[in-house]
């Protein structure tokens, strides 16, 4: 479902992804760690069209990002870490824009249902200008969802949820994945993506370091025995997650 | 580092973190600087040179400097209230600043400075060279230059004074989440009364006293030397001026310095209070919420979406936010007050005969070009900064910059060609001018609204910045200056290719037949062509450069 090849991106001399080859298949949960300034939210910044490539491939449902980006951009629902809407739209209309840029008709049934799901209805006709950050957080997975994607992104989804909101999270993560959908997710919390994660990839200083279920990780981390954070640890050098 | 050294160094580095602007500002303020101070000096002398009104020359001097405080006065504060709103109670800093281990009293009262560089810098940058011209036309001691500049800064802590005095009115009566916009709508609207007071008193009388009429003339300025705004600040700080002129100190500049001093420490002391009272929770308390039943889309949201797919979907998104948006719609205010005023102008003017009205009817056209780009550069120029920090969301959909950037110009155009046409039409109609510019005029504002919208609008996309703080400050944006300078060449090269017909008209007193001669057909398909390629290839720049651009478009 979404397959990077040799993705590098550079901003002036540093590089901060390198030949990064990665795939998510359909129906599986990839969770991307890495410590800070990995290379993590700049990989998929370019699959999800916010930052140019500098070099290699990227496709989304069979289609080129670069080449057919609406097509790659139809097929992709994305949360960003700090999600921001436009302040003077209620959650119900920017939802229905969303549907119209999708070109995807009357689309106010689910426009209710992800309202409801995410606990959105009651503000669904607040302005966004008054909602927390959790609130938008929330909102940001209604829009990502909207048009029903085949690749699921989500950039630190769990920052600035409630426990509630985390618990609805993983759920959700996995139901997407039971439904044939790819999910990727970047996450600092190790217990996430060990929950939830049916492969995890560690990235750091730009580059693959390991990627597989757990057992895989342990072998490529030379035989660590114990949990994730050991794995992850021993791959990383020890630099903070 | 102290607190005012922090905030300096922070200034500096986001000056010279923009050269290009900052060298283009820096030139347009000298020259701006330079002309007035030689435009004074100038007057200054020949006023002095004048022979009947050498007695009252002084008197002259010193309204014209009250009467020029006075403007800068008020327009200090038409700024400051929106400012102090965001500068004492919502600035990102504040909490950040007042959890440190420094008093309240150094927080707000460096917060107090702020406010009264922020509003009183430009209007003292335009005093100054006044000033100069002043005392280099009269011979000035060296103790002026120290004095005068000293007594007009003073001045303008009154304005800052009164301007955040409102402003903490309105954080605390304000409804919840709506004080900036209140405060916006309260600033324009004041602007857009002062502007038609202003026109409503026609200034174009003055006019009619000329030099050949020197008695008239005489009496006028003995009138004007005679008001007596004594009992002003203004008059305080040119009575200050004057004395520190002949060597003296006025005892109007101590006045003037203890109340500016009294009402900044009164407004950092209120400030501070008002912030631990929690009166400011007004700036961002939310409404409760109120779960309502789901709504269809109305009917014209409906039918945008339907008939033009993700271009219509965001111009519905688009007048959404622009009418909910007082920062954005109360634009519109002033831009109908300047057409007021206009219309009001051109009623004043008398017209005694046909020629006359079709000079003045030619004259139009080219004057409606010039409203209709100062209208876009308010109206169309942001539209595409105005996606503001939600601009990813665009981005991540199947939505081309092309349609983002044509939705914003099919969402300013009808608009700007109302007005275009209104003016273009509406001023024809009131001068009575000949048929040959009736059919003209309106052609022209509507083929002018067409090019400037698109100017407006492509170098608005080219030249984004997605995170201003205010749609103000847009407007003074290296690509505004150069959306400026395109408007001002496409309004000439509209008055040059139009120049022929208008001549005619006011000459000859051509039939509408001429449209359908050779040359009237190709002088109007030359500024239909001419206005087209312009909005075309600026829409075109716009997209190319924005598809361009890295990371939030």
């Amino acid at each position: 479902m979404l397959e990077i090849r040799d993705l590098t991106k550079t901003y002036g001399r540093r590089k901060a992804v390198d030949r990064l080859t990665l795939h998510a298949r359909a129906g599986e949960v990839l969770a991307l760690l890495g410590p800070n300034g990995a290379g993590k939210t700049t990989a998929i910044r370019c699959v999800v069209g916010l930052a140019r490539p500098s070099g290699g491939e990227i496709v989304v449902a069979g289609h080129d990002a670069a080449r057919d980006p609406l097509a790659a951009r139809a097929a992709t629902g994305y949360v960003p870490d700090r999600a921001w809407f436009y302040p003077k739209l209620t959650a119900r209309e920017l939802l229905r824009y969303v549907a119209g840029v999708r070109r995807l008709g009357d689309a106010t049934a689910r426009i209710e249902a992800l309202l409801e799901r995410f606990r959105l209805a009651a503000h669904a006709d607040t302005l966004t200008e008054a909602y927390s950050h959790g609130m938008r957080q929330r909102l940001a997975f209604c829009v990502a969802l909207l048009g029903d994607p085949q690749l699921f992104i989500a950039d630190e989804p769990m920052v600035g949820l409630d426990v509630q909101g985390h618990r609805d999270v993983k759920r959700l993560l996995r139901e997407l994945a039971a439904a044939g959908k790819a999910v990727v997710i970047t996450t600092h919390t190790l217990a996430v993506a060990e929950e939830v994660a049916d492969r995890i990839a560690v990235v750091d200083r730009g580059r693959l370091t390991a990627v597989g279920a757990m057992d895989e990780l342990r072998a490529q981390a030379g035989g660590v025995t114990g949990g994730l954070e050991d794995v992850y640890l021993a791959l990383t050098e020890g630099r903070a997650a | 580092m102290t607190l005012a050294a922090v905030k300096l160094l922070t200034g500096v580095r986001a000056l010279a973190a923009r050269p290009v602007w900052l060298a283009g500002a820096a030139v347009m303020l000298t020259a701006v600087c330079y002309g007035g101070y030689r435009l004074t000096r100038h007057a200054v002398e020949w006023l002095y040179a004048y022979p009947l009104i050498t007695t009252i020359a002084p008197a002259i001097v010193k309204r014209s400097l009250e009467g020029f405080f006075l403007v800068l006065m008020a327009a200090a504060l038409f700024s400051v209230l929106v400012a102090s709103v965001g500068t004492l109670y919502g600035a990102d800093d504040l909490e950040l600043l007042l959890a440190q281990p420094v008093s309240g009293a150094r927080v707000f009262a460096l917060k107090v400075a702020e406010l009264f560089v922020n509003a009183a810098a430009l209007p003292v940058a335009f005093v100054l060279p006044v000033l100069a011209g002043v005392g280099a036309a009269l011979g000035a001691p060296p103790s002026y230059y120290a004095v005068a500049p000293l007594a007009a800064a003073a001045l303008f802590a009154l304005p800052v004074t009164l301007g955040a005095l409102l402003a903490l009115v309105l954080v605390r009566f304000s409804p919840p989440g709506r004080v900036k916009e209140v405060a916006t709508a309260v600033s324009i609207a004041v602007a857009a009364a002062a502007l038609l007071a202003l026109r409503a008193l026609r200034p174009e009388q003055l006019t009619r006293i000329t030099a050949a009429n020197e008695a008239a003339f005489e009496a006028f300025l003995q009138t004007f030397a005679r008001l007596d705004l004594g009992w002003m600040p203004p008059a305080w700080a040119a009575n200050a001026a004057w004395a520190a002129l002949e060597g003296r100190l006025h005892p109007g500049l101590a006045a003037l310095l203890a109340v500016a001093a009294a009402g900044l420490v009164t407004v950092a002391a209120l400030a501070r209070r008002a912030y631990r009272r929690g009166w400011v929770r007004s700036l961002d308390a939310a409404p409760a919420p109120k779960a309502r039943p789901a709504k269809p889309a109305p009917a014209w949201e409906r039918a945008l979406t339907a008939r033009l797919g993700p271009l219509g979907a965001a111009v519905a998104k688009d007048a959404r936010v622009y009418l909910r948006d007082a920062q954005q719609w109360s634009q519109t205010l002033i831009l109908l007050a300047l057409g007021g005023a206009y219309f009001l102008s051109l009623a004043s003017v008398p017209v005694p005969t046909r020629e006359f009205r079709d000079l003045i009817g030619a004259l139009n056209v080219a004057f409606v070009s010039f409203l209709v780009a100062g209208v876009s550069l308010r109206a169309a120029y942001p539209l595409v900064s105005l996606e503001g920090k939600a601009v990813w969301l665009a981005r991540v959909q199947p939505l081309r910059a092309r349609d983002l950037v044509v939705g914003k110009f099919l969402f300013a155009l009808p608009p700007t060609l109302a007005l275009a046409v209104a003016l273009g039409a509406g001023a024809a109609r009131a001068l009575e001018v000949s048929s040959v510019l009736a059919v003209c005029a309106p052609f022209a504002a509507a083929c002018s609204a067409l090019a400037m919208t698109g100017l407006a609008v492509g170098l608005g996309a080219a030249h984004p910045r997605f995170d201003h703080s205010h749609p103000n400050e847009l407007a003074l944006t290296p690509g505004a200056v150069a959306y400026m300078a395109l408007a001002v060449a496409y309004s000439a090269s509209t008055a040059y290719l139009l120049a022929r017909p208008a001549l005619r008209a006011v000459t000859a007193a051509a039939a509408p037949a001429y449209w359908r001669t050779v040359e009237g057909a190709a002088a109007l398909g030359g500024v239909a062509a001419l206005s087209a390629a312009a909005a075309a290839l600026a829409l075109a720049y716009g997209v190319r450069q924005l598809s361009g651009r890295e990371g939030a478009w």
